[in-house]
């Protein structure tokens, strides 16, 4: 079952034998991983390029939008009573379109939260090993950081599994995802338009008919006393949301408006 | 960033007609072209010093490994498992240090041959790797989209001069740059092309003479190029290394940039 590729592998070639090889033969780089690089990033450099004479009058244009909130001309008078308790700190500027600034997948975190591990800690265990399988990498325990009462929470207990993926394990684990997985789901239509964190990071979450249709976990899944849902969290260095839609969307990621379509609307 | 709305540019068309002095056609010196490429559909190869390296860090990996828990995945005595300890085996007996330091595997039960293990299972057929060199690599066609599937091909095409360039065309009067490119490559290689162009802005630009030439990136999605007689006698789709040898040393210093080395 595992590794039966990679022993025909070893025997076909003597030279490269990878009987040790407990995942897929990498090669050399992974290949979502390749597209970044040779083709996608090239794209995005272009279609973020603004020119400079356009982006001094934005620049204008923005001072002046500050300076009109400081000094708030028309708006409502600030309420003298109210204290702002966190001042929020000022977004950072959105970089300039350069080789050396284009967006890219900084890390993708993987996670279950299993609130069956309440009961018994030992439910936690298929947790663990769903997302070792599925990603190819150990997964970490996530302990509670406070108490909930209503959950019978303690501080400590152990209440989730993670895994942080990078490099090519992450760029294999989101080629698996989109071209795989998310066209194997029935209802999923792509992640909405204004999802994003405001920052260019993204996150999905599948309930647990999805983690079924893993290539590595349709050959075990009958094993698995528990399956779970879980939540992707896909961290990108794009600093605003259109970017890292275009960096997604460049991935294959699909994006749907939250717009109902026209037929829709105007049915009573 | 260069969209632009349908009424802002019915706005602008209505301006040019309002304040163009006089009917004579105006012969622009700025001219469009379009940098059409296609993609690399394989990965790289890998060299030696990858692969040995590559090895290298999987095997690392495997010995510095937490244990597989055999026991979750496999019932007690099945046959699913015996073949695993075997894999398991096999993989012990690999050792990537020096050789006078390899330790004694002990738990290795027998030997799998490649022979009786082919006999054996049917489930299992070797996979046999397609080749990376194709028909049209082995016959020297440049035609084909087919060829060097590890390597961005570039479209050129031969003018009406006989010389090699990327597809180009003069921009009429009231049209835009993008606008400009995109039917000047209808015009010279026929319009049995699905093509994504990347954004409306220019990504490098050559000069001869007067004129100046302007590209526009694109990407072809399916479909096939068609010279048209009489503004292009051939075409090709070449890599970058190709297209210094095919076009003119001064051509090639004003488009070298624009190429990818992938």
């Amino acid at each position: 079952m595992l590794g039966t590729v990679s022993r025909h592998v070893a025997a076909l070639r003597p030279g490269v034998s990878r009987g040790f090889s407990t995942g897929p033969a990498l090669g050399y780089q992974a290949r979502l991983s390749q597209y970044y690089h040779n083709t996608l990033r090239d794209d995005l450099m272009i279609l973020q390029y603004v020119p400079p004479q356009v982006r001094a009058r934005q620049e204008v244009m923005e001072e002046a939008r500050l300076k009109a909130i400081k000094e708030n001309v028309g708006g409502t008078p600030p309420n003298p009573l109210r204290k702002r308790l966190k001042v929020r700190p000022p977004k950072p500027r959105v970089a300039e379109s350069a080789a050396h600034n284009t967006p890219y997948v900084d890390k993708v975190t993987v996670h279950i939260r299993c609130r069956e591990a309440l009961q018994n800690k030992h439910n936690l265990l298929s947790a663990l090993m769903t997302l070792q399988v599925v990603t190819g990498q150990r997964a970490e325990v996530i302990k509670a950081k406070n108490d909930a009462a209503p959950w019978k929470l303690r501080k400590g207990m152990p209440i989730g599994a993670k895994v942080e993926l990078t490099g090519d394990r992450m760029y294999e684990f989101l080629d698996k995802l989109v071209e795989v997985v998310l066209p194997r789901m029935k209802e999923y239509s792509g992640l909405p338009m204004d999802s994003g964190d405001g920052m260019g990071s993204f996150t999905l979450g599948f309930d647990n008919s999805a983690i079924g249709l893993f290539p590595e976990m349709e050959m075990v899944y009958d094993m698995f006393p528990m399956v779970f849902g879980f939540a992707v969290n896909i961290k990108t260095t794009a600093g605003h949301n259109p970017a890292g839609r275009l960096l997604l969307s460049g991935l294959n990621m699909p994006f749907v408006h939250a717009r109902k379509p026209t037929t829709e609307s105007f049915m009573l | 960033m260069f969209t632009r709305t349908a009424a802002l540019r019915r706005a602008q068309r209505v301006a040019v007609r309002g304040f163009s002095t006089s009917s004579v056609a105006y012969e622009s010196s700025v001219r469009a072209g379009v940098l059409l490429q296609r993609d690399p559909i394989v990965t790289q190869p890998a060299g030696k010093f990858e692969e040995a390296t590559d090895r290298y860090f999987d095997w690392l990996q495997f010995i510095s490994a937490d244990r597989f828990p055999r026991d979750f995945f496999f019932k007690k005595g099945s046959t699913a498992e015996s073949k695993w300890m075997d894999q398991e085996d096999i993989r012990a007996g690999e050792w990537f240090f020096d050789a006078t330091s390899k330790p004694v595997v002990k738990s290795v039960k027998r030997v799998i041959h490649e022979d009786d293990m082919i006999e054996k299972s049917e489930t299992s057929k070797p996979i046999v790797i397609n080749s990376r060199e194709t028909e049209a690599d082995a016959t020297g066609n440049e035609q084909s989209l087919e060829r060097k599937l590890d390597r961005t091909l570039y479209l050129v095409v031969k003018g009406a001069q006989g010389e090699w360039t990327l597809p180009q065309g003069k921009v009429n009067d009231e049209e835009l740059l993008h606008e400009a490119a995109r039917r000047n490559l209808k015009e010279m290689c026929g319009g049995k092309m699905s093509v994504w162009m990347v954004g409306n802005g220019p990504v490098g630009h050559s000069k001869s003479g007067e004129a100046s030439t302007f590209y526009i990136k694109g990407h072809i999605l399916a479909g096939q190029a068609k010279a048209n007689e009489e503004l292009a006698s051939e075409f090709k789709w070449i890599t970058r290394e190709e297209v210094e040898k095919t076009v003119s040393a001064e051509y090639w210093l004003a488009v070298k940039d624009m190429l990818s080395t992938i």
